[in-house]
């Protein structure tokens, strides 16, 4: 029919004759029948069937209910039309076969409806819905079709309940009222949902909210998750895998699923000085099967770890550093002291394994975390709770003053800057916050000092046993304060001579408060502490000499912690004292030099000299000579302090 | 905060206002101080309506930003928030006042270890009346403790010749001096030069 076809022939096609023809009149004209309708047709195609035949396996087949309506349909207009040649020539008594009919039928549907009526008194409710089937059938065929109709329908309702009804007590008794018991335990899970997170039901389904932002946070995430209720599939395969199933499903957001932790580092180039985690250690793992009290709990440990690091990558951008901090990707790294590293990072596993995966996963970090001997609980809790710190700011302001203003300060001493008359440098001051990223770089840069300081302690005190280093640490500390003791002593003479020294670590600086009401304050290097204890030591044993000396009832003669004279020494300065026995024959010179060391010399005093003509009297032969040094490791004793103990005791009794 | 002394300065002569401003603070450099920003006083007189002798001065100084000071013609005084210059706004009609007859004194602020040296001109309106020089020893509260010192360091900075006076109503003050009484001074000073004859130049 294509005009442009390429062949270039027109074929004129006409459609067939469609109805058919009644009569052709006289003069040749075709009176052409009415075309059916669909129901008429249909009527018409149902008189082609013998409803008789297939009648009986009809009434019993009501799982296709499509079919046997229609052919219900086909029954009625058959038996109730009554002009189908083949019922009139095939069956005569057919008047009476269907009024039979009819009866039987009625009383069955009676019978259901009955039933129906009964049945209905739970959800689903079904009722039967009578119908005008329109059409151009007869009002008389009509009704009777629609009875029918009806009937069959009723009937396919009922059978539907009944069919329900059975599979419901079906499963009931097989598996030992599971279903019951669950729609029961959902409402208590549901319950104890309630009590733990906030939930509120949006349509027909339960929102629950995971984020901080009823305890002061602002992070744009919502954290919304759904509760449902578990269908019976995921219940059946739950129990397959032998996991106690649960009847609540809640739906956490994608983003929220997994574990996270922050991981808080503090690096002095490849070395570990310390580290945190931010994380609950038995939940380093999460399972999709966990129960949902755990997944939350997950899910909004990854929140709050998500806020946490938005809210120090955001300082970090915005806080000026001498060296800028460094925000790449999920770390943020800044330096503490010169050489010394912070790093924050955020770590987010999304691997949300099944439960049978856990254990290996487990035993492999397992290990990583046992290894970290140096991790520091202050950092972790500091973490978390200046977050916390921060919602809670956040949320409780001071009262405004009048309580009728909107606006306030944060600060009741900002309030009162004008009438307190502040000026610009304490206004400034009231200013200045601190954020949570600068507070934990003052942490971890007392940790570091703390660190060295024990360090070096430690290993003084280690490598030096005379005198002795005794090093007390103060058990309450604070995160930004530690206070060391350090005692210097003896063995044996601990009451004679006792060089105590207090250094309080800060974070910017080690203050250093000595015996004699000194302060010093070192710096971050470790040199400035080692310097100042080899100090102390030398200043030590000179004290603990002229200690002694004065309970040897030795005369002093010089005393000086600051030697001006001789070699100077590579580091402090040297002391000294010289004492003379009681008898005034013999007189002994300690100088002690930081890096050299103790040297003793002993002033001879017998000095023979010849009697000459010029000098006579006797007095002058007792003239002292030089000194003469003492070779301290051939004189017996346990210590230095010992040794002197020894030595002046025999010069004393000479 | 510590104890402040305002002084005037007489303008050199053959010089302009200006020029005598920039020697002193070029004097300030030479010493070691350093700029640190700019500096006004300004003050503020209120009249009561016709008839009625009652006057408020209110002075703001830039030292105390959040801070209006008001001082009465009864020599009562109120320090408050600057929100009170909003609610003196309310009471045009009792109180009004002529931007006119606004004093100031502007300038540079300059530092040196705890001294704060300001020199600023005294206009009112476009017209400049003179120089004052305030210098403040910030370490101490208690007048008598330190000035000595504050006159040293000013006989050091303005000449040897330079005998600053302590103001009157400090003289026998026991007390903690307050930033009220620096404004005060300012207040006599404006008070001063108010009812001078403009200068010639």
């Amino acid at each position: 029919m294509d005009p442009s076809d390429h062949t270039g022939l027109t074929l004129s096609v006409e459609s067939l004759q469609e109805f058919q023809v009644q009569e052709i009149g006289l003069d040749g004209q075709e009176t052409y029948a009415k075309p059916l309708s669909m129901s008429e047709n249909l009527a018409k195609l149902a008189h082609k069937i013998d409803f008789s035949e297939d009648n009986d396996d009809k009434k019993g087949d009501e799982t296709r209910p499509s079919t046997s309506v229609k052919e219900k349909e086909e029954k009625d207009s058959k038996e109730g039309v009554g002009t189908s040649f083949q019922a009139q020539q095939k069956q005569p008594w057919e008047a009476v076969k269907t009024k039979l009919r009819d009866a039987l039928t009625e009383v069955s549907v009676l019978y259901d409806v009955v039933n129906i009526a009964r049945m209905n008194r739970e959800p689903p409710y079904q009722y039967m819905v009578l119908e005008k089937v329109s059409g151009e059938t007869t009002p008389t065929t009509n009704e009777i079709a629609v009875k029918l109709l009806e009937k069959k329908k009723s009937l396919e309702g009922a059978a539907k309940i009944l069919h329900a009804g059975a599979v419901s007590m079906k499963h009931t008794s097989s598996s030992d009222k599971k279903a019951l018991v669950e729609q029961k335990n959902f409402h208590d899970e549901l319950l104890r949902l309630r009590q733990c997170w906030r939930l509120k039901r949006v349509g027909n389904s339960i929102l629950g909210d995971l984020s901080f932002r009823t305890s002061g946070s602002r992070f744009w995430h919502s954290g919304t998750f759904e509760v449902t209720k578990t269908t019976e599939e995921e219940f059946e395969a739950a129990e397959r895998r032998g996991i106690q199933p649960c009847s609540l499903k809640v739906t956490v957001p994608s983003d929220l699923e997994g574990t996270s932790y922050i991981r808080v580092l503090i690096q002095e180039g490849e070395a570990e000085i310390a580290s945190a985690y931010l994380m609950h250690s038995r939940r380093s793992q999460i399972s999709l099967d966990a129960h949902w009290q755990e997944r939350l709990e997950a899910a909004q440990n990854v929140l709050f770890c998500k806020e946490l690091f938005a809210q120090l990558a955001r300082e970090a951008v915005q806080l000026k550093a001498s060296i800028p901090h460094i925000v790449v990707g999920n770390q943020i790294i800044s330096s503490i002291i010169p050489g010394v590293q912070l790093v924050i990072r955020l770590c987010h596993d999304a691997n949300m394994s099944s439960s049978h995966d856990v254990t290996p996963n487990f035993l492999q970090a397992a290990p990583v975390r046992e290894k970290n001997a140096n991790q520091n609980i202050d950092l972790e809790q500091s973490l978390h709770q200046l977050l916390r710190e921060l919602h809670h700011s956040n949320l409780n302001g001071p009262t405004p003053r009048p309580v009728t203003t909107s606006f306030t300060f944060n600060n009741k001493r900002r309030r009162l800057a004008g009438p307190l008359a502040l000026d610009r440098r304490e206004i400034s001051e009231l200013q200045q916050n601190e954020c949570v990223l600068e507070k934990i770089l003052k942490q971890s840069r007392h940790i570091v000092l703390r660190d060295r300081t024990a360090k070096v302690l430690d290993d003084m005190a280690a490598a030096i046993q005379d005198p002795l280093i005794m090093v007390h640490w103060s058990v309450l500390q604070q995160p930004l304060q530690a206070t060391v003791k350090v005692f210097i002593s003896s063995p044996g003479y601990e009451h004679f001579a006792r060089t105590s020294m207090q250094l309080s670590i800060g974070y910017e600086d080690i203050k250093a408060i000595l015996k004699d009401g000194r302060t010093v304050s070192l710096s971050y290097q470790e040199k400035d502490l080692k310097n100042l204890l080899t100090c102390q030591l030398s200043e030590h044993r000179v004290n603990a000499v002229f200690d002694l000396a004065k309970s040897l009832r030795m005369q002093i003669i010089h005393y000086n912690f600051f030697v001006g004279v001789g070699p100077a020494p590579k580091l402090g300065n040297s002391s000294a004292v010289v004492v003379a026995t009681p008898n005034g024959k013999r007189i002994i010179a300690i100088r002690s030099d930081p890096v050299e060391g103790p040297r003793v010399l002993i002033q001879d005093e017998n000095n023979m000299r010849d009697k000459t003509d010029v000098v006579t009297d006797s007095k002058w032969e007792v003239l002292p000579s030089g000194f003469k040094e003492v070779d301290m490791s051939k004189i017996p004793g346990r210590n230095f302090v010992h040794k002197m103990d020894l030595l002046m005791g025999n010069l004393a009794h000479e | 905060m510590g104890v402040t002394c305002v002084t005037q300065w007489p303008v050199a002569e053959g010089k302009s206002m200006q020029q005598t401003v920039d020697f002193l603070t070029k004097k300030a450099e030479f010493m070691g101080a350093t700029k640190t920003g700019t500096f006004a006083v300004d003050c503020d007189t209120f009249h009561a309506s016709a008839g009625n002798p009652k006057f408020i001065n209110v002075l703001h100084n830039s030292e105390y930003p959040k801070t209006t000071f008001s001082i009465t013609d009864s020599n009562s005084t109120l320090v408050s928030d600057t929100g009170f210059d909003a609610i003196l706004q309310k009471l045009k009609g009792i109180y009004s006042t002529k931007m006119s007859s606004r004093i100031e004194s502007k300038g540079k602020r300059y530092q040196l270890a705890d001294f704060i040296v300001k020199v600023g001109i005294v206009s009112i309106g476009s017209s400049n009346r003179g120089i004052l020089v305030e210098v403040e020893y910030t370490p101490c509260v208690i007048l008598q403790d330190c000035w000595p010192l504050l006159t040293e360091f000013m006989q050091g900075f303005l000449g040897n010749g330079f005998v600053p006076k302590p103001p009157s109503n400090l003289v026998n003050k026991v007390d903690v001096y307050q930033p009220l009484d620096t404004i005060n001074q300012y207040l006599e000073h404006f008070n001063q030069f108010r009812k001078a004859q403009v200068p010639t130049r």
